[in-house]
Order: structure tokens, then C-alpha cells, then sequence
């Protein structure tokens, strides 16, 4: 951690509300993404991100100072959105683009494989399967790519063993390999 | 060690996440099986398109952290009056007893009222002027807002204000406006600067009326502004009627139009929080060090 972070979160644990305004800043855009690839919605994930920096702000008291904030705020991020998608469950959606994509502008570039995939369309398709997949794994797989997360941490965000992280994460990998196969070898360096 | 076994650690071996003596044991499979190696090529194809995807950075409503910091002051509100409870007050002191009961009945009243707009977040020193008071004040959490409310914001400087319904107007940075919250359609008058508007459904026909063109939503999140000789109008979600004399547009999510004087309002852009008007509003509503 930071020391700037910890500096911030001690304030932050003494009520003040600047100090946690910078610490928001600081957060919001990873708990957003979070949040969008997990519920699949972009206006969901903003109502899932303003709670979830609502209710770290009412748990500081809970918040372990010698652990990573990071992970503990995930925590709280991906329980709303599994809050959510239980709600959700009887109303399914369609994935939808976040803005940054309605915006991408590839072809004054030379585009890289990267760029290519993030063609609206094929993006769109990423997305679907991604939601296509069961919570658990679904869960599991944003968590490892959204940050690079290491399986320990998805753990203990998740609460589960690392061998059970491990095993959801080749699975969804496996279910995804079919629906992605085409995209993935249009991309291949 | 056999393909299926195999298989089922590929995923953990491109991640690193393999001890070294189970990495070595799958190394010594690949150079020998052809089809694994074919598995794994498979899969780090689609480990780079899915990073692609989940690790792009995501566009971000610039108010996001102002509408928690709203939040958790009302929730704050909330909690204390809830301390306010009849039963925990001192029954041994009737004189205190009774100012309590009184001061609660004034705070439901006047400070709680569901029926009046409030403040509810404030940064910096904004001013204030009423209909009734002409002369500035400070602008605080909590003040109720009627009708000819007007609000100056300086550089750093921001106010909330939520409607009875929820619905929230954020005064931005350097902006002087006047808040019309008990009329019907209720609205804003922007004079200068930026609004940031998220509106309940049930407050149909609210508007933000600029300089140059008149906002008025059909259901919506957006924000308003008023710079030199133009007013721009953002869509986060839903749909605004933009318009003034000379024609109008709807404008819908992630669009933006702009008004001069003259001229209707121009045809619709894409926009985002990422484009260099919402720098400028991120770069005057950080809070001063």
C-alpha cells in the first residue's frame, strides 16, 4: 500500500469526509469496471460503485489498517453485485457498451491486436460471453483480468481456497473457448 | 502426467499460479504432446482478448464521487436524528425533556420536511441569496431551497441540492444559478457556469434553462453549461429536450449539443466523461488544498 493511501485511510478512519473524497477518486474507476463486467450494466454498476464506497466509508471501523484496502473494498464491490444480480435475476438484460467503447476511434491508427478486439462489435461479443457465464465463474474471471488480481487475493475477495479459484478459473476459461475461438485467432500475434 | 491433467492446469500455468515442480511437470508433457501445445496456444489467444477487454479503463461519470459524498452526509443526517429517539431522552429532566420534543418537531418540520428542497453537500464557500433575503450568505448543508434561490460557486467551489423526489443538482465550479424547485415543471436558471442534473422520472419537464437554450428533461441524468457565448448540453442517460428559439433536438445518452445565440441548438456528438469539457469540470471541482 501507498503511504499517501495510508495516510489517506487514517484520516478517513477519523471521519474525515475530504480524505475519503480523495480516496473515492482514487478507487473509482476500478470499482466501476468491477462492477460493470460483473452485473453486466453500466448504470447498475454506478449505483453498485456509489453504495459500495458508501458502505466502506460506514465500515472504516471494520477495516483492517495492515491489510490491502484493495482487496476489501473488492470484496464489498463484487457482494453488491452479487446482490444485484440476485435481484436482477428475474429481469435479464442485454449487455451494454460502456461509453469509452462508443467513442473508440481505431482506424486513424494502425491498429494492434489489442485495438482490434475492441472493435464495438467484438467487444460486444466478448461481453456477452463473459455474462454468459455462470456468477461463480463469471466472478472469477473478471477478478483475474480486470487487475491482474493473483489467485490468493480472488480468494480471499471471494472467500473461497485458492484451489477453488484456480479450478473456476480454468473452467470458465474452458466454457469460453468455443464462443471466443474465432475473435482469439483474428487476434493472435 | 496425462493430457486431462494436463488440461485442467493450463489455466493456472499461464497465470504463473503453478508450484515450480507442477510447472515443470506440465513443460515436460508440452514438449512431447502436440495437442496440449495446441490447448495452451489456444489459450493464451483468448488470455490477451480477454485481458483486452476487462482491463480497458472504463469511462467514469465525473460526479460519482460527489454523489457518494452526498450519500453519506444524508446517511449521516439520518443517524443523527435517529439519536434524537424519544425513548433514549432523559426522563429525570422534564425542562430538557420538553425542549428536546420541541426541537424535534421544529427539525421534522423545517429540516427534514420531504416537501422541500434541500442542500445536501457543500464544497468550498458557496454564496447564497432568496427571494426574501437579498444580501449573500453563506450556503449550507441542510438550508432548505425555494424558489429564486440563487447560488454563486467559486473555482473549487461545489453544492448539492436534492428535490423532494431525490432528484439531485449538482451547482458546479464558478457557476452562478437560481434554483426553481417549488414551480411546476420545477427547474434551474443557469446564468454561468456547469450543472450536473440527475432526475427522477416522476419530475418530468424539469429544466435547466441556459443563456442560450432551455434543457428540459424527458427522464434523465445530464449536465448543462454555460461558457462565453455558448451553452453545451451533456446526456449521461436518458433523454433531454434541448432548445431555444430558433429549433430544438433531443438529445440522447452519451450525446452532447451546443447552443449560440441565433443559431438552433447544433445536430448531436458523441460525448463521454472523457472528453476535454469534463477535464475542465474535474479540474474545477476538486476541492482546494
Amino acid at each position: 500500500m501507498r503511504v499517501d493511501e495510508q495516510a489517506l485511510l487514517n484520516q478517513v478512519k477519523r471521519g474525515n469526509v475530504q480524505a475519503f473524497s480523495a480516496l473515492v477518486n482514487m478507487y473509482r474507476e476500478r470499482v466501476l469496471r468491477l462492477a460493470f463486467h460483473l452485473v453486466g450494466s453500466y448504470e447498475d454498476a454506478e449505483d453498485v460503485a456509489q453504495e459500495t464506497f458508501v458502505r466502506a466509508y460506514f465500515s472504516m471501523n471494520k477495516y483492517d489498517p495492515t491489510r490491502p484496502f484493495a482487496p476489501w473494498i473488492y470484496r464489498i464491490a463484487t457482494n453488491l453485485c452479487m446482490d444485484n444480480l440476485r435481484r436482477r435475476k428475474a429481469r435479464p438484460q442485454q449487455v451494454e457498451l460502456p461509453p469509452h467503447m462508443e467513442l473508440f476511434n481505431s482506424e486513424e491508427e494502425k491498429e494492434s491486436p489489442e485495438e482490434l478486439i475492441l472493435r464495438d462489435e467484438t467487444h460486444s461479443q466478448v461481453l456477452d460471453a463473459i455474462q454468459e457465464l455462470p456468477e461463480n465463474y463469471r466472478a472469477v474471471l473478471v477478478l483475474r483480468y480486470f487487475e491482474d488480481l493473483p489467485y490468493s487475493e480472488i480468494a480471499q475477495i471471494l472467500g473461497t481456497s485458492e484451489a477453488n479459484v484456480q479450478m473456476r478459473l480454468s473452467r470458465a476459461r474452458q466454457r469460453l473457448r468455443e464462443r471466443l475461438k474465432n475473435i482469439a485467432r483474428e487476434c493472435s500475434p | 502426467m496425462n493430457c486431462r491433467t494436463v488440461r485442467t492446469l493450463l489455466s493456472a500455468y499461464i497465470d504463473g499460479e503453478l508450484t515450480a515442480a507442477q510447472a515443470a511437470s506440465v513443460e515436460a508433457h508440452l514438449d512431447q504432446c502436440s495437442e496440449c501445445q495446441t490447448a495452451l496456444a489456444e489459450l493464451k489467444s483468448q488470455d490477451l482478448v480477454l485481458r483486452a477487454v476487462l482491463a480497458k479503463p472504463i469511462a467514469v461519470s465525473p460526479l460519482l464521487t460527489q454523489r457518494v459524498i452526498s450519500e453519506v452526509q444524508r446517511r449521516q443526517a439520518e443517524k443523527a436524528q435517529a439519536r434524537f429517539g424519544f425513548f433514549r431522552l432523559p426522563f429525570a429532566k422534564p425542562a430538557l425533556l420538553a425542549a428536546a420534543v420541541l426541537a424535534l418537531i421544529v427539525i421534522s418540520v423545517f429540516a427534514f420536511s420531504p416537501k422541500s428542497a434541500r442542500v445536501v453537500a457543500v464544497q468550498g464557500k458557496p454564496l447564497c441569496s432568496t427571494a426574501s433575503h437579498t444580501g449573500w450568505n453563506h450556503l449550507r448543508s441542510g438550508m432548505r431551497v425555494s424558489d429564486g434561490t440563487r447560488v454563486k460557486t467559486a473555482i473549487g467551489e461545489m453544492a448539492t441540492i436534492r428535490w423532494p423526489d431525490g432528484s439531485e443538482v449538482v451547482i458546479g465550479a464558478q457557476t452562478d444559478a437560481t434554483a426553481l424547485p417549488e414551480s411546476k415543471p420545477s427547474g434551474v436558471v443557469l446564468n454561468r457556469g456547469l450543472i450536473y442534473a440527475r432526475i427522477r422520472p416522476q419530475q418530468l419537464g424539469f429544466y435547466v434553462r441556459g443563456p442560450q437554450a432551455t434543457a428540459t428533461v424527458l427522464g434523465t441524468e445530464f449536465w448543462l453549461e454555460a461558457r462565453g457565448n455558448a451553452t453545451s448540453l451533456f446526456v449521461i442517460r436518458g433523454k433531454v429536450r434541448f432548445a431555444n428559439a430558433a429549433g430544438q433536438v433531443v438529445v440522447t445518452r452519451w450525446k452532447k449539443s451546443t447552443a449560440v445565440a441565433g443559431r438552433a441548438p447544433s445536430p448531436l456528438q458523441p460525448t463521454s466523461p472523457l472528453d476535454a469539457n469534463s477535464f475542465w469540470w474535474l479540474r474545477h471541482s476538486q476541492p482546494r488544498r
